[in-house]
């Protein structure tokens, strides 16, 4: 209904803002499945449901505690003895009327036991607060159905996150500080005609202090070539020198003193980054040499089609550089000479999208595909992204905790420093070691944290003897995490509830770049770090 | 605003517990154990930490739909109410035992008496001018005895702040560590066009928008005498939208939307639920370590960006040497006899230190209080307008003066000391 689509334009206008009506639209075709609705759980949710996600459902197979009550913002004490799954649904539900709440009042194991399929309905499936057991069973069912898995766990004051995909493709990675895309250093036949048009000496006043720094490194650049056998200035003294040619040809008052031309000032310090190199970002490079670059096939995603097309396009009309990007910073210059350029480089990229489009064309009709199947727009929205792309393999779980394939080389380089939160990983699976012997967590109740610290250490202790990791962990840590007694506090599930959230908004979406692949987050310090482990 | 409540009421007065089994056991872990990485005057015990009782909050707002997406106390029947006395209604409703007093006000409607009775003070504001106010309210309740700061009198400060996907928290000890003003630079500056730009030589669609806003619209007041351009009005904006376009076409200029009109006419922030929830969890944990001193708070500054992964870098802020809101020294203005008032006024407003919005400079000039200039009261800044192109001598002022200044980006006046340069 319009009346429906304007508001939800209203309400979601602060946030389509960033990730766009498509990206908005991603999110709304998106099923999420929480798995354990604890506080961690229901603010990853809240997150989620706010910003209008299509539909969510929790499997939790508990029913509601005085304790869930105490640290659960979606939880009553009216709730206690409730099925949880639905209690909290209730609550989630309510944020946002587009959204649509389900919930499956059953454990994850058992659904795992009886109907494992269950699980590949949905867009991603985030778990929460689960025993190393459950986490490796679901975690290898998702990861040969290819659904992304999040995992997530409040321990104390120590907050810690594992993204579990196998292949995550990024167009719009939204970069913060990009490089501009002007090719000064080996100018298209376009913009050489362009710069040729304008007589710089001949120009009057005002024209000659409007006209765009683009133009006058292109020209400066020119002569500079011509005088130099064809060499760009390379080092600091040649590239000085470039910039007082420039400094040079501001024009001067009668008496000789330099007039106010701020567009040179701009010519003369954008030099440096102007005459950066024209080049092919490895990263980019990197996935053209991959496998799904070179074998395309009916079942390639439009992502490595397309890469593939601007592969050939690389070798072929783009003379080994990708498709001219097409935009071009402001700068200070008459209304008509900046959007004259902007032409250019627009009517550039434009060309350049259309040579891809033939190699994507070509592609599609040799694998059996129609060519339409991947639309103009596309093929323009990641030609104006080409050096942006990004793809985000993550380990398997299987490989992270296998003694054949564990990253003992990122555990033991980092734990160099004992104080690194790599440490609260190693704790973190040692008390989930404690919880396979022991049934329970250590120190969950006071007369328990003295005599688990020997307990904990004992697990401690056969996790790195297992993995061969020659590591020390400080007594300290084994108190403090026998100390937490598994307590799950509501400041650090929020912190994680915002953190979780975003990364499966960026899941959902393909915009912006998700994190690889665990991330601790330690409260007592406000610190955190990444780990590909 | 958080005030620490005597041991726990059971009993609400009407009848109905606010206590069940289990209802504290995670928080219970933090204040009952002793631990190694405790603050040093951390003290175990069983005294029950009743969850935090008596909240204040304050808020001038009202709830527009558009926050919808993030603020999640608030649901679309509320749009139009006052978001302190929704917010305190649905947590008081939420929370058993939980009492939230709301403020429908500015935080500069409130005075001293007000700020001084509680132990805390969390900020979530959305201007750097209404920080530094803040700010500068908790310093003037600093109490110093022979030139010593009185612990007793500091009010903790949490500030958090959010844009997109980066946001910060951080700890201010008033009069302690660093404040709002010792790090003002810190802040990127605003982005305003040049006027030339906008009235002769626009480039983007954002050139085109502000001067439909900035010289068309006072022109033409389409809506009515002097009747404001609206923001909130959608009227309002599809004319600024329609001119907008009109303007673009007149110079081949693509990219004028609806959305980005609005944007640019409301100054709009994007803003989304996840920031936020992690700044302000991020908070909520500092004031929780100060309150019960479980831990060593944030020393003190955490910068939060989740575009590419998550990042977070946490630093010490330090307190600026001669920074005028803290530093209980006033600060020296240099300049020459013959300087004229406005290039004090205009060093007060432009050095990056200082960022005056509209500072009102009084001296004591042959035993009497005198108002140099004063912009925001249009009789007075008729008045002393003169003074602006009168030289400091011819304004009486000697080597050494005491010069007052207020402003709206603190509560107290701002005092400096005029050294003359030769």
């Amino acid at each position: 209904m319009a009346a429906t689509k304007a508001s939800k334009e209203q309400k979601y206008d602060r946030q389509l803002r960033l990730w766009g009506d498509h990206g908005q639209e991603a999110l709304e075709n998106a099923h999420v499945c929480l798995i354990n609705a604890t506080a961690t759980g229901t603010e990853i949710l809240k997150n989620l449901v706010l910003p209008g996600i299509g539909a969510f459902t929790i499997v939790d197979g508990h029913t509601v505690s005085g304790e869930d009550a105490g640290n659960n913002f979606f939880l009553s004490n009216n709730s206690i003895g409730r099925n949880r799954a639905q209690a909290a649904t209730e609550l989630l539900q309510e944020l946002n009327g587009d959204v649509s709440g389900n919930f499956v009042e059953e454990s994850p194991d058992k659904l795992l036991d009886n109907d494992p399929e269950f699980f590949h309905r949905f867009t991603i499936v985030i778990g929460v607060q689960l025993p190393e057991s459950t986490c490796l069973r679901l975690g290898s069912v998702l990861w040969n159905a290819s659904v992304p898995f999040l995992i997530c766990k409040t321990y104390g004051l120590i907050g810690y996150m594992r993204l579990v995909v196998q292949e995550h493709t990024v167009i719009e990675s939204h970069p913060d500080n990009a490089l501009e895309d002007l090719r000064l250093d080996q100018p298209f036949e376009e913009f050489k005609n362009h710069t040729n048009s304008y007589d710089l000496d001949s120009m009057d006043k005002k024209d000659h202090s409007h006209t765009p720094w683009i133009i006058i490194v292109a020209k400066y650049l020119e002569k500079w070539l011509s005088e130099h056998n064809d060499q760009l200035p390379k080092n600091y003294k040649e590239k000085e020198a470039f910039r007082q040619t420039i400094r040079e040809g501001t024009r001067k008052t009668d008496g000789g003193v330099p007039e106010d031309e701020e567009n040179f000032e701009e010519a003369i310090k954008n030099v440096n980054t102007a005459l950066n190199l024209t080049k092919i970002p490895s990263s980019i490079e990197n996935l053209f040499n991959s496998e799904q670059c070179n074998s395309i096939t009916s079942q390639s995603s439009p992502f490595w089609v397309m890469l593939r097309a601007v592969k050939e396009f690389v070798h072929d009309e783009g003379k080994g550089s990708l498709p001219v990007r097409g935009t071009i910073p402001d700068m200070i210059a008459d209304s008509q000479k900046f959007i004259n350029l902007q032409n250019v480089y627009r009517e550039k990229a434009m060309q350049d999208a259309a040579a891809v489009s033939k190699h994507v064309e070509c592609l599609l009709r040799s694998v059996g595909k129609p060519p339409e199947s991947i639309s103009e727009k596309d093929i323009k929205l990641f030609c104006k992204n080409a050096s942006f792309l990004r793809v985000v393999r993550c380990r398997s779980l299987a490989e992270e905790y296998s003694v054949d394939s564990v990253n003992k080389d990122e555990i033991a380089s980092y734990m160099d420093n004992p104080d690194s939160e790599m440490v609260f990983y190693l704790m973190l699976r040692a008390v989930d070691r404690f919880y396979q012997q022991h049934s329970r967590y250590p120190g969950v109740y006071n007369y328990q944290v003295e005599e688990d610290i020997n307990k904990l250490k004992v697990c401690v202790n056969s996790l790195l003897q297992e993995y061969s990791l020659s590591v020390n962990i400080k007594d300290d840590y084994i108190h403090e995490f026998c100390r937490y007694g598994a307590a799950e506090p509501h400041t650090v599930s929020a912190f994680l509830g915002g953190s979780a959230a975003q990364e499966a908004i960026k899941i959902i979406s393909h915009q912006f770049v998700p994190f690889n692949n665990t991330f601790i987050y330690n409260a007592m310090s406000q610190t955190s770090a990444t780990f590909q482990l | 605003m958080a005030e620490m409540d005597e041991p726990m009421v059971v009993d609400g007065g009407s009848g109905v517990s606010f206590e069940w089994g289990g209802r504290w056991s995670h928080i219970k872990k933090f204040l009952e154990r002793p631990g190694p990485f405790t603050h040093p005057d951390f003290e175990p015990g069983t005294e029950a930490l009743t969850g935090f009782r008596n909240i204040n909050v304050v808020d001038m707002d009202t709830i527009d739909v558009s926050n919808l997406n993030r603020q999640f106390l608030f649901r679309p029947k509320d749009v139009g109410r006052p978001k302190a006395e929704v917010a305190a209604d649905f947590i008081n409703s939420r929370v058993p035992g939980c009492c939230v007093v709301p403020h429908f006000k500015k935080i500069q409607d409130l005075d001293e008496t007000f700020y001084r009775q509680f132990h805390i003070i969390v900020c979530g504001l959305d201007s750097i001018v209404a920080r530094r106010w803040m700010n500068g309210m908790l310093l003037s309740l600093l109490v110093y005895e022979d030139g010593v700061l009185d612990p007793g009198s500091i009010i903790p400060l949490i500030d958090g702040g959010t844009e997109g996907f980066k946001g910060n928290a951080r700890v201010i000890l008033p009069g302690m560590t660093a404040c709002i003003d010792c790090t003002l630079e810190l802040y990127p500056p605003q982005i305003n066009f040049p006027m030339c730009t906008i009235a002769s030589m626009p480039r983007l669609p954002e050139h085109c928008i502000e001067y439909v806003r900035i010289l068309q619209w006072p022109k033409e007041q389409p809506f009515g005498d002097g009747v404001a351009l609206d923001g909130d009005d959608p009227e309002h904006i599809q004319w600024v939208f329609q001119r907008s376009l009109e303007r673009a076409a007149e110079f081949s200029i693509t990219g004028v939307t609806y959305r980005l009109t609005q944007g640019v006419v409301k100054r709009i922030i994007p803003a989304v639920a996840s920031t936020n929830a992690v700044i302000a969890a991020a908070c909520a944990t500092e004031v929780f370590k100060l309150a019960t001193s479980a831990y060593i708070p944030l020393s003190n500054y955490m910068v939060f960006n989740d575009v590419d992964g998550l990042y977070t870098y946490t630093f010490e802020a330090e307190r600026k040497e001669n920074c005028s809101a803290c530093r209980q020294v006033p600060q020296d203005l240099h300049f020459q006899q013959s300087s004229k008032l406005q290039e004090v006024l205009n060093f007060l407003t432009e050095n990056a230190s200082l960022q005056m919005k509209s500072p009102a400079i009084t001296a004591t000039v042959e035993g009497k209080n005198k108002t140099l200039y004063l912009q925001s009261v249009p009789s007075i800044e008729q008045r002393t307008r003169a003074n602006l192109s009168k030289t400091l001598k011819e304004l009486g002022l000697t080597d050494g003066q005491e010069l007052a200044v207020a402003d709206a980006t603190t509560p107290q006046t701002v005092m400096f000391r005029l050294c003359f340069t030769s």
